[in-house]
């Protein structure tokens, strides 16, 4: 293999593949990336054996060829290189080595061949629509912090992706939970997606969707199979394993009739719950909320520290209620929202509470509250 | 001294598992097992499946119904008014039939319309019929004469085998060392295993963690002191 290439375009190929691959392996052909050159293309693919991510770009092929090099290694070689340059990729002999040119720089890496390297075979993927990568963004966006980071609770590692219908319109709907709070946000399901499989997307996958989709593609198609799931942005083609689980009926745990309903100044409510929540202990972030006639009262007390009380005024009539949150994701909630106002929907201290922007908005979050 | 602040969880809906591979055959269980996979060829047209509770009756009910497409009913919703429609299907399970509240006229109507029919009849029970307090001696009669088969308390393997298969229906990784730890320390029930798994799953979640054998050794811990309390 002999392939001349931009400096820039490889690096940002590179960049794109690099992260699926992990630091550490006790396979060593994971920790490479594998390089084809052919047709006036060189071919970028790397995995986990659970997402792999391919990416192509023009060059110069003047012998085809491929090999396989140690992924973080020649993606911090391409970034160091001057900006401008053409980088030139040989396989030398039967070395088993390859060598990288740039300028007065030469590199020979430890190469393994092609022949080793898995393949995450994708197969059939019977369903397949199209979404804007805004809306794509938001979807994960919005839901992303609520996925849990409990390893043994693996069917909530991820987002769950589906259709269903609201009111007559098919919506599609991407939701998260760690069974403390529960993000839920839709969109009008695009064309092709009616039918499609409920999915959950791994937490590790959409952490790369979310750099793939900044990355400047203006549309993103997405294909599912019930084992996996393909995305292809601009060049690049994310394929993942998906959650091999039952995501729980989340809608039983969104309340319906929660009637008392408080609206509070989206800012200066996050301040205030960020100030308070100064004062509380790393283990219990808890902060209390009193209601009462338009009027807001938080406080954190800890013991081995202090205590916070801090009032706002707030849009609130119903009876005055005293209920604790973790301040922490009162913070993550109020972050996702858009609007310059957040509307609390409260049933009692011990009963899950819903946030939103304002009634009917189409991200809802769900908070479970403390005991304090 | 007070309490510290703790966090709730959702109480995320789970639909337990009654197909027929999931049901655990042991020596405890396997009388019955049998009994129910031998349908059509019963001795009788009813069968009583007796069992503490929580010993797999309602499993190994589903497990019929779904073979004999038979419908099944709680025995304190039966009235006399439906006997007719619910013998119509020629097979029908009848859960919980020492329950309270239970329609004695209407059951007695619906044993001897059943046997009119040759229609099928499961009914679970954990006693055997003459501590059901029956005021209807035709009916206890009946119930006497009924082949019964009863399921026992489950043995280590099927306790150990049982809890592996809750966390597994809760879609729990846990590591097999806790489960020996837990059996070797619960109750000899499939309903106080139950009971264990549905408290450490509600418990892991609320606090973000994985269920360990700390967390077994503290919630049995505490359900010891409850029932020491009692």
């Amino acid at each position: 293999m002999r392939v001349t290439v931009e400096r820039a375009a490889l690096l940002k190929a590179l960049g794109h593949v690099h992260r699926v691959v992990e630091r550490r392996n006790t396979i060593p052909i994971l920790s490479n990336v594998l390089l084809r050159g052919e047709d006036g293309l060189l071919r970028l693919k790397a995995t986990d054996l659970d997402i792999e991510v391919t990416e192509t770009l023009p060059a110069d092929i003047s012998e085809p060829g491929s090999t396989t090099v140690p992924a973080y290694m020649i993606y911090d070689i391409v970034r160091k290189l001057p900006d401008g340059a053409q980088v030139s990729l040989e396989m030398s002999g039967d070395s088993g080595q390859m060598q990288i040119r740039s300028g007065r720089s030469r590199f020979m890496l430890q190469a393994l061949p092609e022949s080793d390297f898995p393949d995450l075979a994708a197969g059939d993927m019977p369903h397949r629509f199209t979404l804007s990568a805004t809306d794509l963004k938001r979807l994960i966006e919005k839901t992303q912090f609520a996925i849990s980071t409990e390893e043994t609770r693996y069917y909530l590692n991820g987002i769950y992706l589906h259709t269903i219908d609201v009111g007559g319109a098919t919506m599609l709907r991407a939701v998260a939970t760690d069974g403390h709070r529960l993000a839920r946000v839709e969109l009008p399901a695009p064309a092709g997606s009616d039918g499609m499989p409920g999915v959950i997307v791994p937490r590790k996958a959409v952490a790369e969707i979310v750099k793939l989709v900044e990355d400047g593609s203006e549309t993103v198609t997405i294909e599912l199979s019930a084992a996996k799931v393909r995305l292809t942005f601009d060049g690049v083609v994310l394929t993942s394993k998906l959650i091999d689980g039952t995501f729980p009926d989340y809608q039983r745990v969104i309340p319906v009739g929660n009637d008392k309903l408080l609206t509070v100044e989206r800012s200066d409510f996050a301040k205030a719950v960020d100030r308070v929540s100064t004062i509380s202990s790393e283990r219990g972030r808890a902060v209390k909320l009193a209601l009462g006639d338009g009027r807001l009262t938080l406080t954190v007390t800890n013991p081995d520290s202090g205590s916070a009380t801090e009032e706002i005024e707030v849009d609130y009539d119903a009876a005055p209620i005293d209920i604790g949150f973790n301040a922490r994701y009162l913070l993550d909630i109020t972050a996702q929202l858009d609007g310059d106002t957040a509307l609390f929907k409260l049933a009692d201290p011990g009963s899950p509470t819903i946030v939103q922007d304002r009634e009917g908005a189409s991200a809802l979050y769900v908070l479970m509250p403390m005991r304090v | 001294m007070r309490e510290p602040p703790r966090q709730l969880a959702f109480d995320l809906p789970l639909d337990p598992r009654f197909g027929r591979e999931d049901f655990l055959v042991s020596p405890s269980n396997e009388l019955a097992y049998a009994q129910i996979e031998r349908w059509p060829a019963w001795t009788d047209t009813i069968l009583l499946l007796s069992g503490p509770k929580g010993s797999g009756k309602s499993h190994l009910a589903s497990i019929w119904a779904a073979a004999a497409h038979a419908w099944t009913i709680d025995a304190f919703e039966i009235g006399e008014a439906q006997v007719p429609h619910l013998v119509s299907s020629g097979a029908l399970a009848i859960e919980n039939a020492d329950g309270p509240d239970r329609d004695e006229a209407a059951l007695f109507h619906l044993l001897n319309l059943a046997r009119e029919k040759r229609a099928f009849l499961l009914l679970t029970c954990e006693k055997p019929p003459d501590l059901w307090g029956l005021r209807t001696p035709d009916l206890l009669s009946r119930l006497r004469l009924a082949p019964g088969v009863s399921i026992g308390a489950p043995d280590d393997a099927l306790l150990k085998a049982v809890l592996v298969k809750l966390f597994v229906d809760r879609q729990l990784v846990v590591d097999t060392s806790v489960v020996d730890y837990i059996a070797l320390r619960i109750e000899r029930s499939l309903a106080k295993a139950d009971e264990l798994v549905k408290i450490l799953d509600k418990e892991a979640l609320s606090r973000g963690r994985r269920v360990s054998r700390a967390m077994a050794a503290e919630i049995l811990g505490a359900a010891q002191e409850m029932d020491d309390i009692d």
